[in-house]
């Protein structure tokens, strides 16, 4: 498999009132050609901060990309210079944000704004970039593009305005494509039809794709890798295959559990098997395991020192003591 | 029936839609467009659909927040849509809602201890001042917040801890029917089970009856007795939860189930996506509302719209086909 984007030890911090906040603290990732790896947390786990670092847009002040590499094709993403990064954005990488309503602009006519990216990053004509925008529209699968190209956002359904966002990263055939939360704001049925339009278009272009969510489900019916993360680290990373088998972390099973089964008769009596608590704030961190407050499993060597991420299975990694060999 | 306690019967809510730019006329959007429901004391029932299905606006006529265009709705055995003045004021002490969003329900400058209580101050809680402080503590204990917390203000919360406030605000009031509009939807996997199980143990203790509104299926099986499927204004089938989730017979049911993504690796295939969208309210298709998107329909399908009728089960269907 080639690998398209690699993410080494990548550390993100912001520097808040209440101390430094380490959204993500030494996250490792790679993703290959026509290859979705998915990247699931609950809120403030770190997993939108590690995708605006990817694309190096974290605000600054007050955030930080403290340390790690991000590599595109073994081309160092952070030594570039702010001018070198605009050209890859949209062209090399490209995200689909979570609110097609408020990540459109309301004034501009859909075909306008992807017509936008072909005028910037490939120097087309107004002509020429509007007649790209319409087949870019027929491609993620909007009925009567010609038509739809004239419209504003305003105009459109919430399934169609996501399918538009679609079209603006796409345009370009970029190697990587980031996906915050793609699906989050639309129906079952709609989503049900993203999942596989992703899917297709990843076939047909043969991006890397990054699924950021915090959906479970989504995750295991659209992804080949997942990596969990809990408090800025990966805590489990593996193939969708083994991690929703045999999920290794407690944090995995916790949530696995945490979500109502669809497949078995609940009941009066069906209680579900919650995590206790919240995730701690991440100025002000447990010591050792960054989970071990929550943790059913947590043993006194938890406190004291902080687990590393290790294979356990092969291909399959945790970060717990649980798995350390007792000695 | 044995202890029915909402009755709803052919319930429509017509909004005027304004035509097209410069044109004269006015349209309708038939948001809710003849409902017929009924709860029995004790009960949850669980109602599933997309966003514009019409779910909201049914639950803010049961309110009484909204004003039905037509149709009846009877809360033990009394009807509502008749009341006015005080008479509504006391119906309101009985049917309380939990909201879906724990960020924009709650006043950034009440504490929370003050929004809890507050629904004793408005509906003239005869007990002075130690006994509503006393309720409040009461009522607090028991969704699982402590005393200190009751002095803090909304900001300083948690997603799942401002629903909590929420859940305490609408039950302070000991209300008979509940009625929950997408509640843990804005909350995180861990928290949302928390809230769940929450739910489910005050209905045992507060011998509540739910109204649980959701578009998450999951959520919606594991809470529910029976489930009311609607869309486009109507209610398309009807029944236990069990049957519902395991066997469903309206073909929007099933896309629904099958489209819900699924944690299990080894069920992937067997899923049919719907193609389009759910049709504007105010342009709903001839014949069945469904027809357009369905992957079975028939010739009849385009001109008449079905029934919801019952089957020998209890099970109730608007199809076609179901026949």
């Amino acid at each position: 498999m080639e690998t398209i984007l690699e993410i080494r030890g990548l550390c993100t911090h912001f520097e808040t009132e209440r101390g430094i906040v380490r959204a993500v603290d030494g996250v490792d990732l790679r993703v290959g050609a026509g290859r979705t790896v998915g990247v699931v947390g609950e809120s403030g786990c770190g997993k939108s901060v590690l995708a605006l670092s990817i694309l190096r847009l974290v605000p600054s002040p007050p955030g930080r990309i403290v340390g790690g590499e991000i590599l595109l094709n073994g081309r160092e993403l952070l030594a570039l210079s702010e001018e070198e990064m605009r050209k890859i954005r949209g062209r090399d990488i490209s995200m689909i944000f979570q609110e097609p309503m408020t990540s459109l602009n309301p004034v501009f006519r859909v075909g306008e704004q992807i017509a936008e990216v072909f005028r910037l990053h490939q120097g087309m004509d107004r002509r020429q970039a509007l007649a790209q925008s319409t087949e870019m529209l027929r491609m993620v699968g909007i009925p009567s593009p010609e038509k739809r190209v004239r419209d504003y956002p305003h105009q459109l359904s919430g399934g169609m305005r996501q399918r538009v966002m679609i079209a603006i990263a796409l345009a370009c055939r970029p190697r990587v494509m980031l996906a915050d939360e793609p699906t989050t704001a639309l129906d079952v049925t709609i989503q049900a039809q993203m999942i596989d339009l992703i899917a297709a278009l990843r076939a047909e272009t043969g991006a890397a794709v990054i699924l950021i969510t915090h959906d479970l489900g989504v995750v295991a019916e659209a992804a080949e890798t997942v990596a969990v993360m809990y408090a800025g680290q990966i805590v489990e990373h593996g193939s969708v295959r083994d991690l929703f088998s045999l999920p290794l972390h407690p944090y995995t099973l916790g949530l696995i559990n945490s979500v109502p089964s669809m497949n078995e008769p609940a009941g009066r009596d069906a209680f579900l098997t919650a995590i206790p608590g919240v995730v701690p704030p991440l100025y002000d961190l447990p010591s050792g395991c960054r989970f071990r407050n929550r943790c059913p499993d947590a043993f006194p060597l938890c406190r004291e020192r902080a687990p590393i991420l290790r294979e356990i299975a092969p291909d399959h990694s945790c970060r717990c003591w649980k798995y350390e060999e007792s000695g | 029936m044995k202890d029915l306690l909402l009755d709803i019967r052919g319930l429509k809510k017509h909004f005027p839609a304004p035509g097209a730019f410069l044109s004269r006329g006015v349209g309708v959007i038939r948001a809710v467009d003849g409902v017929s429901l009924q709860v029995q004391r004790g009960e949850t029932l669980g109602l599933v659909g997309e966003s514009g299905c019409g779910k909201s606006t049914l639950a803010r006529m049961i309110l009484r927040l909204e004003t039905p265009t037509a149709g009846q709705i009877r809360f033990d055995n009394e009807d509502i849509l008749a009341w006015k003045g005080s008479a509504l004021k006391a119906f309101r002490r009985k049917v309380q809602m939990i909201f879906q969003d724990p960020y924009s329900s709650l006043n950034p400058r009440q504490t929370a201890g003050g929004i809890i209580e507050e629904p004793l101050h408005i509906h003239h809680h005869p007990g002075g001042r130690e006994e509503i402080k006393k309720k409040l503590r009461e009522i607090a204990s028991v969704v699982g917040l402590n005393e200190e917390q009751l002095t803090r203000y909304p900001h300083e919360f948690s997603g799942g801890q401002r629903q909590r406030i929420g859940i305490a605000r609408a039950l302070i009031l000991k209300p008979r029917l509940v009625i929950a509009d997408e509640p843990v939807s804005a909350l995180d996997v861990s928290i949302r089970a928390q809230i769940l199980n929450l739910l489910k143990r005050l209905q045992r203790e507060f011998d509540l009856t739910y109204l649980f509104i959701t578009h998450d299926l999951g959520v919606v099986r594991h809470m529910s007795d029976r489930i009311a499927v609607m869309y486009l204004g109507k209610i398309v089938e009807l029944g236990g939860a069990e049957p519902i989730c395991g066997a469903p017979v309206h073909p929007y049911t099933k896309a629904l189930l099958s489209a819900v993504p699924s944690m299990d690796p080894l069920r992937k295939s067997e899923r049919t996506v719907l193609s389009g969208e759910m049709p504007s309210p105010a342009a709903p298709p001839q014949g069945c509302a469904f027809h357009p998107r369905c992957p079975v329909r028939i010739g009849i399908c385009e001109q008449r719209a079905p029934l919801l009728e019952r089957d020998g089960a209890g099970h109730w269907v608007a199809c076609h086909l179901s026949r």
